[in-house]
């Protein structure tokens, strides 16, 4: 097809293409989405201006207001005397604890050591299982050797497997970094070989018959279609990977914030115990932030990702 | 080059017991426009699968002839089936390395220039038809396979896809087979109309009407009577229970 035929034709069909009335708006860029203002000329800066405060007020204010009342409330509570602080402590004396845990060093130290076992046991697991899932999804030959086994495998409660590894590892590293992989391992595995087993044929078919050998077939067009279900699977499996930890550090550890639990339990300091909880329950929401925004970047052709306000 | 050269020589086709093609011979010159109408079920979309290599035959041999040792089949399928996680551009050059410049080329060639980088979930059904047809279109295929490409398009942007694919086959003639339920597409666009009954083919008709066609032309109004009844007759053989 020489280029200028190609011109010529092209005024053609923009002229056609108008009449005809298929012009499609452009997506709005991520800022516009959550208002829908009217549009008069007028104050159009002033407008953007609002929009823009609005958006900041609805992504990083409204999801804070109810977790931070609840602590203000709570804070209220304590100090009038309805809740007794030998029960629940108030939230200024974890913070204070907090604030002496740090200043020896101990705190940071514990959130590092739990980190790096989950960063090391859920990069493991979750490693392990894409691949198995990869190929379990595309050979019926692996599926039907390896399956069976992982599916008995996967029925047994992981946790219970915490005596045995104690008995096999003592209580090293190796017990909670493997326990938090094989937690990892199974919901990355059996939502990669569903998302892989739910490719459309038709998209396979199309990238046979474009000369898509093998391993483009499984990486422009098999991987991407079951990117869904496999986040999904990701998501859950660092979940998984922290429970894990807090039993597995809970149980026989010498440092992690299951030990300073532990540790807290002995000495009657329910403040660094909720101290302990309040870190679980904000490394649990960064983890799941993370994997928002990664699901957010990869799946941003997908019209009911694109446009999401994340939280 | 202007297309390839189709055969099929007695060639069956039977998925399990179910015989959908039955000793088809068919010759189609390189750079002929062939439509293919009949009912649903008569095999017109096996005969296309079959030309593209998507399945083998069952009996009987179909040989591409070109200019070129291999002849380039492209097909083009009823549903887009657009990579949703590819833009416009990343579709068009499915299966290619680099040829960026050519293929801004051919979207501009279809209408679709300044949509790049887009991702197909935002264009219309006649726009996403447009990326498939210049996805094929970029391979400058010896022999171009539309399976009811435009079958399900609203009227108006079915007739602006038809004058598309007229004008850029002007530029460039090449072997064009067409599935159709459409009659009136089939003449204004072919030069020969195969209407298909049974697994077999039942009419061959070839059309020397001068382009561009008028689909008020009588004689092509004569015609699309006739293919009607023809049709009618075919839809109506199906009815009866087949006796295997």
């Amino acid at each position: 097809m020489t280029d200028a035929s190609l011109s010529e034709f092209s005024a053609v069909r923009a002229i056609s293409e108008r009449a005809v009335g298929h012009q499609t708006v452009p997506p709005a860029p991520e800022s516009h989405i959550v208002t829908v203002v009217a549009d008069v000329p007028a104050g159009a800066l002033r407008r953007a201006r609002a929009r823009t405060d609005f958006v900041v007020w609805r992504r990083f204010v409204l999801p804070w207001l109810l977790p931070f009342g609840l602590i203000g409330l709570w804070q209220l509570l304590s100090v009038t005397g309805v809740i007794s602080t030998a029960i629940v402590p108030a939230p200024s004396e974890v913070w204070s604890a907090a604030r002496q845990l740090a200043e020896r060093g101990e705190l940071q130290w514990d959130i590092l050591v739990s980190l790096r076992r989950v960063a090391i046991g859920f990069g493991a697991g979750a490693a392990a299982g894409l691949l198995l899932g990869v190929i379990v999804g595309l050979s019926e030959l692996a599926h039907d050797v390896v399956d069976r086994s992982l599916q008995m495998v996967r029925t047994v409660p992981h946790l219970a497997l915490v005596p045995l590894m104690i008995l096999w590892f003592g209580i090293g590293e190796e017990p909670r970094v493997l326990l938090v992989a094989m937690g990892s391992l199974f919901p990355v595995y059996i939502n990669t070989v569903g998302g892989i087993r739910n490719v459309d044929p038709k998209l396979v078919e199309l990238g046979k018959s474009y000369g898509l050998g093998p391993a483009a077939l499984v990486w422009s067009i098999i991987l991407p279609a079951a990117l869904q279900p496999i986040l999904v699977g990701i998501r859950y499996a660092l979940g998984v990977a922290w429970l894990t930890l807090v039993v597995g550090e809970t149980i026989a550890s010498r440092d992690g914030i299951g030990y300073l639990v532990q540790n807290a339990r002995e000495l009657l300091r329910i403040d660094i115990i909720v101290l302990a909880i309040v870190l679980y329950a904000i490394a649990g929401w960064l983890a799941d932030f993370l994997t928002r925004l990664v699901e957010r970047r990869l799946l941003r052709w997908h019209p009911n990702y694109a446009r999401r306000v994340v939280s | 080059m202007s297309g390839a050269e189709v055969s099929f020589r007695g060639v069956g086709k039977a998925f399990g017991a179910r015989q959908v093609l039955s000793r088809i011979d068919l010759d189609i010159a390189a750079g002929q426009f062939v439509s293919i109408i009949g009912p649903s079920g008569v095999g017109k979309s096996t005969l296309l699968r079959l030309a593209a290599g998507l399945e083998g035959p069952s009996a009987g041999r179909i040989e591409l002839r070109s200019k070129s040792p291999r002849p380039d089949v492209r097909m083009m399928f009823q549903e887009d089936r657009l990579l949703p996680w590819r833009t416009v551009l990343r579709n068009v050059t499915l299966g290619l390395k680099g040829r960026e410049q050519k293929a801004r080329g051919i979207l501009r060639a279809v209408g679709l220039e300044g949509r790049e980088h887009e991702f197909p979930v935002v264009l219309s059904g006649g726009q996403r038809q447009r990326v498939a047809l210049a996805r094929a279109l970029i391979h400058e295929p010896d022999i171009l396979l539309l399976d009811e490409p435009f079958g399900a398009l609203d009227a108006i942007t079915r007739a602006a896809m038809q004058l598309l694919l007229e004008h850029l086959l002007a530029a460039r003639p090449r072997t064009v087979i067409l599935v159709t339920h459409d009659v009136e597409e089939a003449l204004v666009l072919s030069d020969r109309v195969l209407l298909m009954r049974d697994g077999g083919i039942a009419r061959d008709l070839v059309l020397d009407q001068p382009r561009p066609r008028h689909r008020g032309d009588p004689v092509l109004a004569a015609l699309k009577e006739e293919l009607l009844d023809g049709l009618i007759a075919a839809e109506a053989a199906r009815e009866v229970p087949a006796v295997a």
